[in-house]
């Protein structure tokens, strides 16, 4: 059954014509940017021969970004490692006046001489069990409280909320669902998100603690 | 997207009526952040525009809502939309669906007559404003909604599934981030009966674990929302189907709805497709988590609904567009019978569900429910819904629901190092069939489920290429959920298959199993079914929730 053809016609969306790790070249890519796919060219089969060859044991647990600095996070009671793309930054400083939630492009040569990258400006971070897949750190970490704060009163709850966020040293952004149990508290984008999620989840005084990820999602 | 429109301008919208007004920028509870940008495509005008009544002319049109042959396909393979109309009376009037997506055209004339006021977001500014389109891209949404609900007898363009539910739209694909969809997952729980996702992972054959936000949301909103009675929460299956050729460009590879984990979660309604002929679409993707299907597009035909600039498209296909049909279809359910819960709501849509393609060869006739892969229980079917709605007794929400083990407890698991695990899994022979290993979890009586509701099946194997693995859980009564399928992965596109992810406690889940009891001996068989690589087996679960 050839299937080529008809695949053209879906109102699928996918992450079309991602930059390959180390490209030159800046792309704002307009799907990419609204944080969703707009096409399915890059996994839609392109060309008949084209599939994928195997090599023996190829890109093993690192996938593409093998060389790429490895950092952990925690995602509830998951910990997982994810890498740096040395190539590539999401840059969230152009939302949402260009109306593009991040723009992912190639490293400047003074983002890479740099310590570190620019306000607004987080690495891509690539999930080594998933080469091509990326994500980024627009700013936040999702809290999750160990209990709901109690009571009936909407405004009461939230107060309470608040108040142990602001014990524990963070600033709560916004209450995330109906209980005020879990919480977007405020961080800068990039690796001080990550690096704050970690803190709090390894402090113990959290259920979770975990990056507010942006990452690219298929209308399908 | 196909191929399909030139970019367009910036055109003025009218908006009907006072209420409207408000909803396009006027008066939003904040509307002090500057947005649209100048950079947007579109920009929206406020003038007043009489509220018409009518016929609607493109009605005739929408054969997903009755199926006359009207765009070359076979009468009666249709959503029963209209039919539930006649019959019931019924057209969604009280229930409120929450559109998720990436932007709405609130002000699009066959839309704003169906927006609860105030029921927006928009992500991008973080306000109580219309998640308006900005770029010809933020199309998407307008047509979901029209799908479900765009205003019927206005006489302008059709009609949605439920032409008289309310919308809530919400634009949190707009920004993409895991706090923004857990955030429109549970907005306005007490309000929002439905939420429709078009949208999920890609569909490339790689596992996509759902986020710890997106479960705690969905779960905080089968438990809370609607006072109890649990949201229910709609997913498109993908359109994953055939997503890699071969050399002669046959297809050689499926993606699996499986393969999701958004649409592994209890709690998740996941859609498939039908066409017009009521059979799968070629992008269809098989899955043991589908539960209906709803009407798509093919290759010949598509669905018409609303699109931006107040206009009407007959392009939209997908499982983007099956999910807002199932999601209209829930939507006349409660509309007859609000009191019911959220698993109602899946049990009805799957009782009553169409065998459609009865000679599809994957149809299961065994088990206690007929089942086929590629159709989950059916083709959904609103007037059938609504008539067993009628008559229906509740199952109960959360409250009621068993959990087998509870849900306090660890589940039922085999392997963590204790013997026989690690099982290797030997590579695939060259000619012949794989060598296939086999393991079993034995379930007591003191399991009180004797109706399966959902299965949650943990998974762990260490293997370089995951997707060398078929793996399939087997009930009781030899009904077999396939839960992952040999298959390539090359999410980067270098020509090199790279590592379909890794099975680290993966989280499948199934609805194949609905109505079976769950007693007994459930066996998992793993085997390699692509050469070159060899593995090992470490482990799995199993938990059930049913009554």
């Amino acid at each position: 059954m050839n299937k080529l053809s008809s695949l053209a016609s879906l109102c699928v969306i996918a992450f079309a014509a991602l930059p390959a790790p180390g490209a030159a070249q800046a792309v704002p890519d307009a799907s990419i940017a609204a944080g969703t796919a707009r096409s399915q060219a890059a996994n839609a089969p392109g060309k008949p021969g084209d599939l994928p060859s195997k090599r023996s044991h190829a890109k093993g647990r690192s996938g593409a970004a093998t060389d790429a600095p490895a950092v952990r996070w925690h995602d509830g009671e998951r910990s997982r490692e994810i890498r740096i793309d040395p190539a590539r930054v999401a840059d969230f400083r152009a939302a949402p006046s260009a109306g593009k939630s991040a723009v992912v492009r190639a490293r400047s040569d003074a983002e890479k001489a740099a310590p570190g990258l620019p306000a607004g400006v987080s690495p891509v971070f690539v999930d080594p069990d998933a080469a091509g897949q990326i994500r980024a750190l627009p700013g936040g970490v999702i809290v999750t409280l160990k209990q709901p704060p109690a009571g009936n009163d909407v405004a009461a709850r939230e107060e309470q909320a608040r108040r142990q966020l602001a014990d524990a040293g963070i600033e709560p952004l916004r209450p995330i669902g109906p209980d005020a149990r879990r919480w977007l508290v405020a961080s800068p984008p990039g690796m001080p998100a990550l690096e704050l999620a970690n803190r709090l989840q390894e402090s113990g005084v959290f259920e979770s603690a975990s990056p507010n990820w942006w990452k690219p999602r298929a209308l399908k | 997207m196909p191929a399909r429109r030139t970019l367009r301008l910036s055109i003025a919208l009218a908006c009907l009526g006072m209420s409207v007004l408000a909803a396009c920028g006027g008066s939003g509870e904040d509307s002090t952040a500057a947005y649209p940008p100048a950079d947007c495509d579109f920009t929206y005008a406020l003038t007043d525009s009489p509220q018409l009544t009518g016929l609607d002319p493109l009605l005739g049109e929408q054969w997903h809502l009755e199926n006359l042959g009207q765009s070359g396909g076979t009468v009666g393979e249709d959503l029963r939309a209209k039919a539930t109309w006649t019959e019931f009376n019924v057209r969604g009037e009280g229930i409120r669906v929450a559109v998720v997506d990436d932007a709405v055209e609130t002000v699009h004339h066959d839309i704003a007559p169906n927006l609860v006021p105030g029921a927006v977001w928009d992500y991008r500014t973080q306000t109580a404003t219309p998640p308006l389109p900005c770029y010809a891209s933020d199309d998407h949404g307008t047509a979901v909604t029209g799908i479900i609900l765009a205003r019927n007898d206005n006489a302008f363009q059709g009609a949605g599934v439920a032409p008289r539910a309310g919308l809530a739209a919400y634009n949190a694909l707009a920004t993409s981030t895991d706090a923004d969809i857990a955030d429109a997952l549970n907005r306005d729980l007490d309000r929002n009966a439905i939420y429709n996702n078009s949208w999920g992972s890609p569909d490339n054959g790689m596992l996509n674990r759902a986020e710890a936000s997106f479960v705690a949301a969905v779960r905080t909103g089968v438990e809370k929302g609607r006072s109890g009675k649990g949201s229910v929460y709609v997913f498109p299956g993908g359109n994953g189907g055939c997503y890699l050729v071969d050399a002669n460009g046959d297809c050689a590879y499926d993606e699996n709805s499986n393969y999701d984990g958004y649409v592994n979660q209890f709690g998740v309604i996941a859609a498939c497709a039908v066409d017009d002929n009521g059979k799968a679409p070629l992008y269809a993707e098989p899955g043991a988590n589908l539960l209906v299907c709803g009407p798509s597009g093919n290759s010949r035909s598509a669905i018409s609904t609303t699109d931006v600039l107040n206009g009407f498209r007959n392009d939209f296909s997908g499982t983007s567009a099956s999910t807002p049909m199932v999601s209209g279809a829930a939507a006349l359910v409660l509309s007859a019978r609000p009191d019911l819960t959220w698993r109602d709501v899946r049990l009805i849509l799957a009782y009553s569900a169409r065998r459609n393609d009865p000679l599809h060869p994957e149809w299961s006739l065994t088990g206690a429910r007929p089942f086929n892969p590629f159709y989950g229980f059916g083709a959904a079917d609103a007037q059938a819904a609504v008539r067993l709605a009628q008559g229906w007794n509740s199952v109960g929400g959360n409250e009621s629901m068993i959990a087998c083990p509870p849900e306090t407890s660890p589940p039922y698991t085999r392997g963590s190092g204790a013997a026989p695990f690690p099982i290797a899994i030997p590579d695939a022979p060259a000619v012949g069939e794989p060598q296939v290993r086999e393991d079993a979890i034995a379930v007591g009586a003191d399991c009180g489920i004797s109706k399966i509701e959902f299965v949650e099946i943990g998974f762990s194997a260490t293997h370089p290429f995951s997707g060398d693995l078929r793996v399939d859980l087997i009930s009781p009564s030899s009904q077999v959920s396939r839960l992952a399928d040999g298959r390539l992965c090359d999410p980067d596109g270098d020509g090199t298959a790279d590592n379909c992810g890794y099975y680290d406690n993966w989280r499948f889940g199934s609805v194949r199993h609905l109505d079976e009891a769950v007693p007994g001996t459930w066996r998992m068989q793993v085997s390699d079914r692509l050469s070159q690589d060899i593995g090992q087996w470490d482990g799995w679960t199993l938990r059930f929730w049913g009554r």
